[in-house]
């Protein structure tokens, strides 16, 4: 069963609210493409990235994106003579696009675990999906493109009889005959006609993760970690050859129309291809920069498009009889080149725990803004660790979000687990909001940003009493998921404005995000608890006969300053203790009854001497650095 | 006094290559007068068992539920070159304390102190040779320090009875009360886990060894030129054999050996030639600060991941005292499995990190499947292995009884041995010298006794390279080798070999024997074994072909009884329904030279 609504909440599932900071477009791929496509009538090449996004290129320049992903893309299937795209990602969905015009038509939550391959009958127009969770599905094409919001059900066949997880499927254009690949190191086969498990082929000493098979599906070609391609006889049951031309792992696979070559990319960067009648017989089609991911043909087959763990994609000019015959030498150039985008690699959360310092594959550093979702400054190639020292402040600010590079890109998780997304309370003013009346009044960095997310959502307007001192770009894209689980829904913040949008956020929105942002309900204060001892100059005259036997115990909100503790030294613990100003009131620079000012309290902490505007978690976390409670100890200073 | 030619003592040319049949002869070697006596005996002495209150070996007294202690004491007792060690770790804090005492005197201001907590005034008085010193000391000590002390006493008051040969339990009172101060776990008379106590015991020690070295570190002056505190170092018994080399070029502290870091697929071996053996060695081992809980007790885990998806490789080590061998609760058929194969499987893992247990690749940035092995890059000299006898379920403790052989040799599974080719030997193997047996169907209601293989371990004390520091304890280097013959003499009751001339000549090379086998060895009652082995029944065919067999002593409390290695080995073996099962074994490390 499959269908288009979102996936239902399971209630004991926890949902936390995660956004992707990215560029209003991204032309190019941030990270590794683990699949190619091909549309020789259209000249358009598709490929999908490990940045969720399948971006598509016609006569070699790009021309959209197509994003709905949440997670890498692990392998695409154009069918349908090219009109509709099915894609398989690591956030356990296919998908089902129209191609032409990039948009997707409906998502397929069956898996459990990564979707890691897929495989097309084109005679059949017939898709088979398999990967982590052991499952292979079985997919009618035309059933699938023929799915509505209204009529979104669809059944799948299922191939029994896997144990372990899949990495690579092949199946023959007619559909006769799929095989997988598994870190079960055997190759299993099925007859897709009538699901009937056919039998197994060992042979393999690790995960084998590329397969081809041949039309007639009498033969198959299978590469694999150990590092081998292995040609087999479905027929005979057997191997019938083995090709050792890489040193290291066997990534990829493509078969010449007539089964009389074999292309091959793995882990050591190169792509060779092997005469499968003389094996001995090999030509390097090139090195390429990183480990190849993929590869597939031109149109003329004449050449290959190589996709990597890195981000461009190119061309490579494939050997003729003359290359094999050693009689010309090959091209050392690509015949064509897509640049990519460099994908982050590093993200160090500043103390402001506002900003992240990021450097990204080409090292280049640059600073985000996590409450406006946007970069702010591009610092070239510096010294990553040496610009994380300068910009290191004296102030903590405890954690309210995590940070994800898994797609190359900075995604912000927002939830209520070990990490709460509501327990940063700074001050208006050091949230550099200017136009707050009170720039004394605590702000919470989870709830600013969380209702910049939901602004177009539901009436969540500005109102002035709640009043929304940021907004974040409208094509930032939202996505609420099951902690460390699947995604449930993915909208752009401009988009949550539309019907639609709004129905299925009303399903997926969870109550703690609700109330927060609806209610105006202000959460809790974090509390920190402490002790306050005279320092031996103060003299006992100054102090309560009570001072001298016990230390005061007091608990606080996190942000107090040190000045609101001299405060409190001043009214409460010198002198009579008949101040007569309320607490919070006190002015400073006025002589309270005892004859001293508040500037004369002096506050130390492990025998350092305390500035009265840093607050309490920033010294319990720098000066004092335990987890016990903290001792602060007080004397006057310049006594009159 | 005792006669030296009819006293033999079976040095161990460090030339000489120790082939696997000699291993055994060397070790039960005191055991070969009985065999040659043998006719005569059998006609003077005809009886079986020695009479009651007759022991080999000093024995230990259950004060209450105190069996526990009393069969980790005798197991450590009889673990290889542990008493030895432990000895110069006494001396040397002594020393040490002595040395700082008379600084403090000097500059009556000394502000560092061995340790916070003041422990009541124990002394270590038990070695005649630290009697002078510990009478000036006045460097207060840990409980720590107590705990080892009081354990190190414990010995030497174990090693005069037996010269007195005395007959009577000994109450190891003291310690007993010094390991409770030290640890409120152990308070109350109530029956303990041996396991914890020895993993504490050994806990115990190291750190003993680890305030020694932070006070000379702290103290640098307290140090002569010669004294300089050497990274830990092999130990000697090792040292003979190949693998001697290894722990020397070990550098980092085991305890700080966590570290991750990415491989290109090389690691370290661990052996190096055995032609890089060199006396020049010997003059900085042992030293000071010498740490020898972590040099023989301690292995190193290697944890190896790869990710799935980039298949790169991460390795992890961590360095670890025992290892925990889990038992199958139900009585599976046995596979034609080895013993070795056995504990080989239940060692060395290998796990798929998938589902909800997936990995968080540094390189992919992101959670992949990936595969885990465990492996152990290095396995200690003393090996122990913890049979997960206990488990904790809804229903409290219970105890697993399935039946686990016990190989009285067990092939190594370190990395470098697994890595061996079909056809060649691995570089180690494995010798069962003690094993700690529960009895009985609970952890609270049972019973620990002891199986300890009988040696003196006299081949620990042979050429000890520890001199004693000049003038610090009580012989100085002159007296010494004026009286080395006399080192010889507690122990010439059971040392027996073929050929005479060695000691003659070991001697004349400078062999000489470490003094502190007369403070706190052990010293076997010949007679009693003797009339064990003569009493025991034997076929003329075992006697041809087997040679001199391996002595075991079953120390359970007060009684201590030699048995042969045959009964040994029946007494492991299986029995349906039993309850009295092997909880602790403790392999000795052999290393064989390869014959080429």
């Amino acid at each position: 069963m499959a269908n288009l609504k979102p996936g239902g909440q399971n209630p004991r599932k926890k949902v936390q609210v995660s956004m992707v900071i990215c560029e209003a477009e991204e032309k190019r791929h941030r990270s590794g493409v683990n699949a190619l496509q091909i549309d020789p009538a259209l000249d358009r090449l598709y490929s999908a990235g490990r940045d969720s996004i399948i971006r598509v290129y016609e006569h070699e320049r790009y021309l959209h994106g197509m994003e709905h992903h949440t997670d890498w893309v692990n392998d695409i299937v154009l069918c349908c003579g090219g009109r509709h795209l099915i894609s398989a990602s690591s956030d356990t969905t296919v998908k089902v696009w129209n191609a032409h015009k990039g948009f997707c038509m409906s998502t397929l939550r069956t898996h459990k675990d990564y979707v890691k391959a897929l495989a097309y009958a084109k005679d059949r127009e017939q898709v088979a999906s398999a990967g982590l969770d052991k499952s292979i599905y079985l997919w009618d094409i035309n059933t699938l493109t023929a799915l509505t919001a209204s009529n979104n059900t669809v059944t799948t066949s299922s191939l029994m009889g896997s144990k372990e997880s899949i990495y690579s499927l092949a199946m023959n254009p007619p559909g006769t005959v799929i095989v997988s690949g598994s870190t079960e190191k055997a190759l299993r086969l099925w007859d897709p006609r009538n699901c009937v498990k056919l039998f197994k082929l060992k042979g393999h000493t690790d995960n084998v993760k590329a397969l081809v098979v041949s039309k007639d599906g009498t033969h198959c070609i299978s590469g694999s970690s150990d590092g081998s391609i292995k040609v087999w006889s479905l027929g005979g049951q057997r191997c019938i050859q083995t090709i050792r031309v890489h040193s290291d792992s066997v990534w990829a696979l493509l078969a010449t129309e007539n089964f009389t070559h074999v292309i091959s990319g793995g882990r050591d960067k190169k792509v060779i291809m092997t005469d499968l009648k003389n094996p001995q017989n090999s030509v390097v089609v090139c090195v390429e920069e990183a480990p190849v991911l993929k590869m597939c043909f031109t149109a003329d087959q004449q050449a290959v498009w190589v996709s990597t763990s890195n981000s461009s994609i190119r061309c490579w000019k494939l050997p003729t009889e003359k290359h094999f015959k050693e009689e010309a030498k090959m091209p050392t150039s690509p015949i064509s080149l897509i640049p990519g985008g460099a994908a982050i690699r590093q993200a160090v959360v500043l103390n402001d725990k506002r900003h992240i310092l990021t450097k990204d594959a080409n090292d280049n550093v640059a600073l985000y803004d996590v409450l406006r979702a946007r970069k702010i400054e591009d610092l070239g190639q510096i010294n990553f660790q040496d610009e994380i020292k300068n910009r290191f402040k004296v102030v903590y600010v405890p954690n309210w979000f995590n940070v994800d590079l898994k797609t190359g890109m900075l995604t912000i998780h927002l939830g209520q687990d070990e990490v709460d997304c509501f327990s940063a309370w700074v001050s208006a003013r050091d949230a550099g909001i200017r136009d707050c009346p009170d720039p004394d009044q605590k702000v919470n960095y989870g709830k600013l940003l969380l209702q910049a997310l939901f602004e177009h959502w539901r009436g969540v307007e500005r109102d002035p009493e709640n009043k929304l001192y940021f907004s974040v770009p409208k094509h930032i894209p939202l996505i609420l998921s099951e902690v460390g689980g699947r995604t449930l829904y993915r909208v752009l913040v401009g988009d949550t404005v539309g019907d639609t949008e709004n129905a299925l956020l009303n399903e997926t929105v969870p109550n703690w995000v609700i109330s927060i942002i609806e209610e105006n309900s202000t959460g809790k204060f974090i509390k920190v608890q402490f002790y306050l001892q005279p320092h031996s100059s103060v003299p006992s005259h100054l102090l309560k006969q009570d001072r001298l036997k016990k230390p005061d115990r007091l608990v606080a909100n996190d942000f107090i300053q040190c000045r609101k503790v001299a405060e409190h030294i001043l009214e409460k613990l010198l002198g009579d203790g008949n101040a007569s100003s309320p607490g919070g009131d006190a002015d400073s620079t006025t002589p309270s009854g005892n004859g001293y000012n508040v500037d004369q309290i002096e506050l130390t902490c492990n025998d350092q001497v305390l500035d009265p505007a840093m607050d309490l978690r920033t010294v319990k976390h720098f000066i004092w650095k335990s987890s016990a409670d903290l001792t602060l100890h007080y004397r006057i200073v310049n006594p009159k | 006094m005792t006669i030296l030619e009819d006293n033999v003592i079976p040095l161990r040319s460090k030339l000489r290559l120790p082939t696997q049949n000699q291993a055994p002869k060397r070790e039960g070697s005191f055991l070969e007068a009985p065999y040659r006596k043998r006719q005569e005996l059998d006609m003077l002495n005809g009886y079986r068992a020695p009479e009651a209150g007759d022991f080999p070996v000093a024995t230990l007294a259950n004060m209450g539920n105190t069996c526990f202690l009393n069969s980790v004491l005798y197991t450590l007792r009889y673990a290889p070159t542990f008493l030895h060690n432990l000895h110069h770790l006494i001396g040397d804090l002594a020393l040490v304390s002595s040395r700082l005492s008379q600084t403090k005197a000097k500059t009556s201001s000394l502000g560092r102190n061995v340790g916070a907590i003041t422990g009541p005034s124990s002394r270590s008085t038990s070695s005649k040779d630290l009697l002078a010193l510990s009478s000036s000391d006045i460097i207060p000590k840990s409980k720590v320090q107590i705990v080892t002390e009081k354990l190190h006493e414990l010995y030497v008051t174990m090693h005069n009875l037996e010269v007195k040969e005395s007959s009577d339990a000994y109450q190891p009172v003291a310690l007993l009360q010094a390991i409770r101060e030290a640890n409120s776990i152990f308070e109350g008379n109530h029956q303990q886990d041996a396991h914890e106590l020895l993993v504490y015991l050994l806990d115990n020690i190291r750190e003993t060894c680890d305030l020694l070295t932070q006070q000379v570190q702290q103290n640098p002056d307290l140090l002569t030129e010669s004294e300089i505190i050497p990274s830990p170092n092999s130990s000697k018994i090792w040292s003979v054999r190949r693998s001697w080399k290894i722990t020397k070029k070990k550098e980092k502290n085991a305890k700080e050996a966590i570290s991750e870091e990415q491989v290109n697929g090389a690691s370290v071996t661990d052996t190096e030639d055995a032609c890089s053996v060199d006396g020049g060695g010997d003059n900085n081992k042992k030293k000071l600060g010498y740490n020898f809980v972590a040099e023989d007790f301690e292995g190193v885990t290697l944890r190896r991941t790869r990710c799935l998806e980039c298949e790169s490789v991460t390795e992890r080590k961590e360095p670890f005292y025992d290892i925990p061998v889990p038992i199958p609760v139900k009585d599976t058929d046995f596979e034609p499995d080895s013993a070795s194969e056995i504990y080989r499987k239940a060692c060395v893992t290998s796990e798929k990190l998938c589902d909800a247990n997936k990995y968080l690749c540094e390189k992919c940035q992101r959670y992949n499947e990936a595969s885990r092995d465990v492996l152990f890059e290095k396995l200690p000299n003393i090996m122990v292995l913890q049979l997960k006898r206990f488990t904790t379920s809804s229903a409290g403790v219970q105890k697993v009884n399935t039946y686990l052989p016990t190989p009285l040799e067990l092939e190594c599974f370190c990395e470098s041995c697994c890595n061996v080719e079909e056809d060649e030997t691995p570089p180690h193997r494995y010798r069962l010298c003690c094993v700690i047996m529960h009895l009985g169907a609970s952890m609270a209601s049972g019973h620990y006794i002891a199986y300890v293989k009988a040696s003196d371990h006299f081949e620990d004390y042979v050429e000890c390279s520890r001199n004693m520091p000049k003038g610090s304890l009580s012989a100085s280097s002159s007296e010494k080798s004026l009286n080395i013959l006399k080192f010889f003499k507690p122990r010439t009751i059971g040392s027996l070999s073929e050929n005479k001339s060695i000691l003659s000549k070991s001697v004349v090379n400078g062999v000489r024997m470490c003094k502190s086998m007369d403070c706190c060895g052990v010293k076997i009652n010949k007679n009693v074994v003797e009339n064990v082995v003569n009493s025991y029944p034997r076929n003329k065919e075992d006697f041809c072909n087997g040679g001199p067999e391996d002595m075991w002593l079953e120390c359970d409390d007060e009684s201590v009884k030699p048995i042969t290695s045959q009964e040994f080995k029946e007494e492991l073996a299986f029995k349906p329904n039993s309850t009295s099962t092997p909880y602790l074994l403790f392999y000795s490390k052999i290393t064989d030279i390869p014959l080429d």
